[in-house]
């Protein structure tokens, strides 16, 4: 079992959503974040004055994922988020030892 | 006694099933009540008589049950009354009587009090007096209960009524706090909710205390049938539950439809109407209770304006008028008045005169404190909806998404409220917003647009374009100008458009911003978008438009305005970019071959922006243009302000030449276009109010194209004639109200050097800032001029014999211009 935690543009994460639901995973969690990464955020110009924009808004998106799909996920993600410009995102990949359903009681087996 | 109670407790399980099922069938809620009482006051009986009945015992019914309301699954509240003094002793003696009733398996809540204790009462126990509010006697000592519920309660409220009023109010308060103090609740609790039933209770005890409100806006039928209406769902939320959880949740809503008529539909159009019908209730138990709380504690604040009875309204204007002094005042109607207000309608709707309504409409709209209270006062009274029967479309309408928490109508008003908020924030979060606002020309725009932004949610089909068809209806009717008609059916139409941008788009591409900016047009509409999808946001819950969300906001608002003026300039107009239709629009003693030539090289945004009967018009001026005669201009007069537009062949100082000579007659700019096109004719557009109504005088309009035509063939200076008013006391300004910025740079254009502008406005700046520009021989090729409240903001694109500006030559520039601004 692998937990799959990628950064996205704001903008992407529907069309992830929608490619992972294709490839029948529907479980995952989406969060607002800010960071920064190599676009270390940029300086707007508004009213002659700078305006920096330092922690530049994206989203988190997590799932946990058996072993043999991790490669299936991380293409997915990646094809869908790239664009070739700074700011498209990351992806990790962490082990992930226990996972528990809460209502049922039950531990996973993934 | 066993065999007893057992008999009793099947007793009470068959007839509540046969209550149960005879209210599945006729929904009769007070029939119900009252025999679930009697039945729970036979099985008292019958358990006291042998038990209790040879001591002086009473027996009284408190609270609800008191009420003779007794619902499925509430508790049986007793209060047991006794005179022994030996306490251990009624203990022995009355334990047996209450064991024997639990065993019945009633839910009982009881109290046991020695009659002498009750004397003692004291604030601590405020609940407990509460519940002896509707207290009765079920068996037992009537004596007693004489005592209790005609002597010693009437004797406390007598000692402590302001302290009563007071708790109870607090009560109140905590109570609605919990619920964010709104009825809106996505799953309400039926009984503890604001509009719930606990709200009836708490107005049934104020009014017991201080007496009945002066104005109240339903009838008391009216209130009637929304207190049966929740007390049915409870009813219904009991049996359904079979457990004491007074909450209409998403499932109960929709196990609840075919008991309440809306088996026949559609799930979800069933559950819409079912909570639609919950809203219009719990509106009606929420005013009953405020009014209540208003009278019992009204705050300094909403000390009312007037006192007494108030003759009927003659117009709706002047109850408009009430209105705008109710805000301006910052206090709320008088019962008086809101009663004025009822009685007349009926009368004054009869013959509404709707373009007399425009202005003071307009006014009214201008987002300030306490907007929301007197939009809401309005609302409830009639008002709102007689001007606008397209908001009446959407009353109490549920938008069912587990996302909107309040009705269409509410979030309108909460979305007017937003903006009416920003203008005294202080969270920096916000504050930017703020400054936004600020800046709008027409806030009164904002309103009006958030007022309908949402109405075609009352008709099928995509509801931002049924609600922009709606709202043109309605402002041709008050006959808003068509430059306000399309600007807020623009807002309405789009107002969607920012959100889709930001969530959906890539807001770092450079081309997604250029299509938005496209879109919008120019910063005015740009501000007030920005500004009404951060209200839409923000009213559909709280919490909805959180940091994060202001944060895409306010990137997508600064880069479209980059592009909206820094990058105003780059595209110029070519042969391609001008429309076959415009060109065949022309009239035929127009040449179609000059008119194309006419426009190639001012801004494409000039097409877009600019009527094309405007544009034929532009046209012919320039057409008029000969050597005897080189200055074509035309002014008109808009409504609320005028319109210059003057054209001729490049001439030197030209614009500074302009701006100074409408200073020097006291306008205030309010926008200013300066265009160049390919053969270097001018052509200088500009908005301007006339605040000393000089243009008014055919005279002086005279005497300004006179001073024009002079102008520009220099036979007058126009600095000599500033110097004159410069000079007066009247115009001197002795400290800025902020420092100036000016900025100067080169990345946003690959042709001109761009010089922005923000000072305090103030007389003749323009003249001096373009003045400085002409002095430094830098041609204006255009110029962006708005005035934003007391801000004077300028974007000028700037070449110097067809290039950029040098290095030396901005610093000059820049030096200049902060001098000339601040040598005032």
């Amino acid at each position: 079992m692998k937990l799959v935690m990628a950064i996205v543009r704001p903008s992407k994460s529907e069309d992830v959503k929608d490619a992972l639901a294709k490839q029948s995973i529907s479980g995952l969690t989406v969060t607002e974040v800010r960071g920064h990464g190599r676009q270390k955020g940029h300086t707007a110009i508004y009213r002659g004055k700078e305006y920096s924009v330092s922690l530049l808004p994206k989203i988190k998106i997590e799932l946990v994922v058996p072993d043999d799909m991790v490669d299936d996920v991380i293409w997915t993600i990646m094809q869908t988020c790239r664009t070739g410009e700074i700011g498209d995102g990351r992806v990790f990949v962490l082990p992930v030892e226990q996972g528990y359903n809460i209502r049922t009681g039950e531990r996973d087996v993934l | 006694m066993l065999s007893q109670v057992s008999a009793l407790r099947s007793t009470y399980e068959s007839e509540r099933k046969r209550l149960d099922e005879t209210f599945l069938y006729h929904g009769d809620v007070d029939r119900y009540l009252d025999e679930h009482s009697d039945l729970v006051d036979e099985i008292i009986r019958a358990l006291y008589e042998p038990l209790l009945g040879q001591h002086e015992i009473c027996v009284l019914a408190t609270a609800g049950y008191g009420r003779r309301e007794q619902f499925p699954q509430s508790d049986v509240d007793l209060l047991v009354v006794h005179d022994f003094q030996d306490d251990s002793r009624a203990e022995q003696i009355i334990a047996p009587f209450l064991n024997n009733l639990w065993d019945t398996r009633l839910a009982l809540g009881h109290q046991v009090w020695r009659l002498d204790q009750l004397e003692r009462l004291t604030l601590d126990d405020f609940e407990f007096i509460l519940a002896l509010f509707n207290g009765r006697v079920v068996t037992g000592s009537q004596v007693m209960g004489k005592e209790v519920l005609e002597r010693i309660l009437p004797a406390f409220i007598e000692a402590h009524r302001d302290q009563l009023v007071e708790q109870v109010v607090a009560a109140t308060r905590r109570r609605h706090e919990k619920f964010s103090n709104t009825i809106y609740q996505l799953e309400p609790d039926l009984k503890e909710a604001p509009g719930g039933l606990r709200d009836h209770l708490a107005a049934s005890w104020l009014e017991r205390l201080v007496g009945s409100p002066p104005f109240l806006l339903y009838s008391g039928s009216e209130i009637g049938v929304a207190h049966r209406f929740l007390k049915r769902l409870r009813i219904l939320v009991h049996l359904q539950n079979q457990r004491p959880d007074n909450r209409l949740t998403h499932s109960i809503q929709e196990q609840l439809l075919p008991h309440l008529g809306y088996g026949g539909m559609k799930i979800q159009a069933g559950v819409e109407s079912l909570m639609k019908e919950y809203f219009l209730n719990a509106r009606v138990i929420s005013g009953l209770c405020s009014a209540l709380l208003r009278l019992a504690q009204p705050s300094a604040s909403e000390r009312p304006l007037e006192p007494d009875e108030l003759p009927p309204f003659d117009s709706i204007s002047e109850v408009l008028e009430a209105f705008r002094i109710s805000l301006d005042e910052e206090r709320p109607l008088s019962p008086a008045t809101r009663r004025a207000v009822l009685k007349s309608l009926p009368k004054v709707s009869e013959s509404i005169s709707f373009p007399a309504l425009r202005d003071p409409l307009k006014d009214l709209f201008r987002p300030r404190s306490g907007l929301y209270r007197v939009l809401s006062d309005f609302y409830e009274l009639g008002v709102l909806e007689l001007l606008f029967p397209e908001f009446g479309t959407i009353k109490a309408r549920v938008i069912r998404d587990f996302y909107h928490k309040y009705t269409v109508d509410e979030h309108t008003l909460i979305a007017i409220k937003c903006i009416e908020d920003l203008a005294g924030t202080q969270e920096t979060a916000d504050a930017r917003f703020g400054t936004i606002l600020r800046d709008t020309v027409a806030p009164c725009h904002l309103t009006l647009s958030l007022l309908l932004h949402d109405v075609g949610k009352s008709r099928g089909g995509k509801h931002t374009d049924a609600s922009a068809r709606m709202a043109r209806r309605a402002l041709r009717r008050f006959r808003f100008d068509r430059e306000e008609v399309e600007t807020i059916v623009f807002l309405i139409r789009e107002h969607l458009s920012m959100s889709a941008v930001i969530f959906r788009r890539d807001i770092d591409d450079d081309q997604v911003i250029s299509r938005f900016a496209d879109l919008v047009g120019d910063p005015e509409r740009l501000r007030l978008l920005t500004l009404l999808t951060y209200a839409d946001i923000k009213a559909v819950a709280p919490g909805t438009l959180n940091d994060w969300k202001k944060d895409l906001l306010w990137q997508l608002y600064l880069e479209t305005y980059r592009k909206l003026t820094l990058e105003y300039g780059e595209k110029r107009i070519e042969e391609e970019d001008i429309g076959e239709r415009l060109v065949r629009g022309l009239e035929p003693d127009l040449d179609p071959l000059e008119f194309e030539r006419f426009l190639e090289g001012f801004p494409t945004r000039y097409l877009r922006q600019t009527a094309a009967g405007e544009i034929y018009e532009h046209f012919r001026m320039s057409t008029r243009i000969s050597p005897s005669n080189p200055v074509e201009s035309v002014l008109q007069r808009r409504r609320g302000y005028y319109e210059l537009c003057v054209t001729t062949p490049d001439r030197k100082r030209l614009f500074a030449k302009i701006v100074g000579l409408l200073s020097y007659f006291e306008t205030n700019i309010l926008r200013g276009f300066a265009f160049a096109n390919r053969q270097q004719t001018i052509l200088d557009i500009f908005q301007f109010s006339d605040e000393r109504r000089f243009f008014r005088q055919a005279e002086e309009r005279r005497r300004f194209r006179d001073l024009l035509r002079q102008a520009v063939a220099e036979q007058i200076s126009i600095e000599q004639l500033l110097r004159g008013k410069e000079e007066s006391i009247l115009f001197q300004r002795t400290t800025p109200l902020f420092e100036p910025t000016v900025y100067v740079e080169d990345e946003h254009s690959d042709r001109y050097t761009i010089l922005e502008i923000i000072a305090p406005d103030a007389l003749g700046l323009l003249y001096r800032i373009s003045s400085q520009i002409a002095s430094l021989e830098c041609d204006i090729d255009l110029a962006l001029i708005s005035t934003e409240g007391d801000k004077a903001v300028d974007v000028f694109y700037l070449r110097q014999r067809g290039g950029k500006l040098s290095a030396e030559l901005k610093e000059s520039l820049k030096d200049r211009i902060v001098g000339a601004i601040t040598q005032h």
